[in-house]
C-alpha cells in the first residue's frame, strides 16, 4: 500500500507538472526563436549570457536585435521584415513576443509589453502538451500508463497521440 | 568606377575609440552636420549590444577559443578592435535604445543618406511605390557606399509590399550585385571592416577574407554570383552616368 501511494503522488505531481492547456500557449505570430536551438545556442549573445524575462529591458532589447540579425542571416534577408514579430523563447524557457521596428539598425527589436510569461518545466513544448493519461497498478512495482501529446495549432487542437508504456 | 568614403566615415571605420571620435565631431553635430551625426548614430548602433552585454567582450573571446584557424585568429582580432572602439563609450553608459533611436532620428532629419537609407526601410510598408522609388534614386544618385550596401538589403527577395521590380531589384542576383557595387562606391569591404567584424561578433560567421569574398562563397551560388558582376558592372556604368531612372524605371 505504501508503494502505491507513492506511485499515485508521482502522478498527480506529474500530471499537474506537464500538462500545459492551450490557454497557456503563447501566440506572438511569425516564427518561434529558442535560444537553446541551434544556430542561436552557439550565438555570441547566447554562449554565457542568461538572459531571460526577469533581465532589464535593455539587455533584452540588444539580445532580440542580435537574435533577429541571425535569423535573416541564416533564413534570408527577407525574414523578420519591420513591423513582423516573433516569439523568443530564452534559455531559462521563459518567453515575450518581440517586434521588428529596424533591420538595418541597433536597436531594432523590442519586447511587446504585457506578453512576457515564465517558463514551464522542461518537459513543456510550445504547441505541445505532455500529460499523462491513465494509470493501472496491479501491483505496487508493476503497472502501465498511457502518456499522451495534444499537438496544437494557433491554441487549436489539432492530434493527440497516445502510448502505453509500463514502469 | 571607385569612390573613396567622406573624411569623416573613413575617420570612422579606422578609429580606435568611438568616444574620442565623437567629442571630436561634437560641435559639427550640435550644429546640425549629416556627417557627424550619422557618425553618433553609428557608433550608438555599434556599441549597443556591447554595452547591453557587459561580459560580451571576454564571453566572445572564450567561445572564439574553439574555434578553428585561421576563424579563430580573425574572431579574436575583430573582437579585441570592437572592445577598444566601444570601451570609453560604454564606459560613460550613455547608449540607452532611446538615444540611439534619436541620434538616428536627427542624423536622417538631417539628411545624412545612411539614416535615410534606414529609415526608408523601417516605413517602407507605409511609402507609396512610386516614392520608394524617387528615395532609392536619391540614395543611388549619393553614390554613397554605405548608404547603398544598406539599401542592398532592400532589393533583394522581399518578402513584404510594395515590391520594387526593375532591372536592378527584386532577385537574389540584385542583392548581391548592389553589395558588390556598395564595395566599388566607398563602402569598407576590406578583411578587417566594420562589415565583416559586425557579421563575426553577431553570428560567429569569421571569414579570413574581405567582403567580396564573403558575399561570393556565402550569400551566392556560382551562377547568381556571375550574374551580379554582370549587373554590378552595369549599374557601375549607370552610375557614373547620372541615368538613375533606368535604375528604377
Amino acid at each position: 500500500m505504501k508503494h502505491k501511494l507513492s506511485w499515485i503522488a508521482i502522478l498527480l505531481i506529474a500530471i499537474s507538472g506537464f500538462s500545459a492547456p492551450a490557454s497557456a500557449l503563447l501566440k506572438c505570430g511569425g516564427p518561434t526563436i529558442r535560444a537553446n536551438d541551434p544556430p542561436f545556442n552557439t550565438s555570441p549573445g547566447i554562449v554565457n549570457q542568461d538572459v531571460g524575462i526577469t533581465d532589464d529591458e535593455f539587455v533584452r532589447i540588444g539580445l532580440l536585435t542580435e537574435i533577429a540579425g541571425l535569423y535573416r542571416s541564416t533564413y534570408g534577408q527577407s525574414k523578420l521584415p519591420v513591423g513582423s514579430t516573433f516569439k523568443m523563447v530564452y534559455k531559462d524557457n521563459s518567453r515575450e513576443c518581440a517586434t521588428v521596428v529596424s533591420k538595418l539598425a541597433s536597436p531594432g527589436v523590442f519586447p511587446v509589453a504585457g506578453s512576457q510569461r515564465a517558463g514551464g518545466g522542461p518537459m513543456e513544448v510550445e504547441g505541445t502538451s505532455l500529460y499523462i493519461q491513465m494509470f493501472n497498478l496491479n501491483k505496487p512495482e508493476v503497472g502501465w500508463y498511457t502518456v499522451c501529446y495534444d499537438y496544437y495549432s494557433n491554441g487549436t487542437l489539432t492530434a493527440t497521440e497516445c502510448s502505453v508504456q509500463a514502469w | 568606377m571607385v569612390s573613396v568614403p567622406t573624411p569623416l566615415q573613413a575617420s570612422y571605420d579606422t578609429a580606435t575609440n568611438l568616444a574620442a571620435l565623437l567629442d571630436s565631431t561634437q560641435s559639427q553635430a550640435d550644429a546640425g552636420n549629416a556627417d557627424a551625426l550619422r557618425l553618433a548614430a553609428a557608433a550608438g548602433s555599434e556599441c549597443f549590444s556591447s554595452q547591453a552585454f557587459a561580459n560580451r567582450a571576454a564571453s566572445f573571446r572564450r567561445g572564439a577559443e574553439r574555434f578553428s584557424e585561421p576563424e579563430r585568429s580573425v574572431a579574436l582580432r575583430h573582437n579585441d578592435v570592437q572592445e577598444q572602439r566601444c570601451h570609453d563609450l560604454i564606459a560613460q553608459k550613455a547608449l540607452t535604445p532611446a538615444m540611439v533611436r534619436d541620434a538616428l532620428d536627427r542624423a536622417a532629419a538631417a539628411g545624412d543618406m545612411v539614416a535615410s537609407t534606414i529609415k526608408l526601410d523601417e516605413q517602407w510598408a507605409d511609402t507609396p511605390a512610386n516614392e520608394l522609388k524617387e528615395k532609392l534614386r536619391s540614395i543611388v544618385a549619393s553614390r554613397d557606399g554605405e548608404a547603398i550596401g544598406l539599401m542592398a538589403t532592400m532589393l533583394g527577395p522581399r518578402e513584404e509590399e510594395p515590391t520594387v521590380n526593375g532591372p536592378f531589384a527584386g532577385t537574389q542576383d540584385d542583392y548581391i550585385a548592389w553589395l558588390l557595387a556598395a564595395c566599388d562606391l566607398g563602402r569598407d569591404c576590406s578583411a578587417s571592416s566594420r562589415l565583416l567584424r559586425e557579421l563575426c561578433l553577431t553570428t560567429n560567421r569569421c571569414p579570413p577574407g574581405d567582403y567580396r569574398e564573403y558575399v561570393r562563397t556565402n550569400l551566392a551560388t556560382p551562377q547568381q554570383f556571375q550574374s551580379a558582376l554582370v549587373k554590378e558592372k552595369t549599374l557601375l556604368g549607370i552610375i557614373a552616368d547620372g541615368r538613375f531612372q533606368e535604375i528604377f524605371p
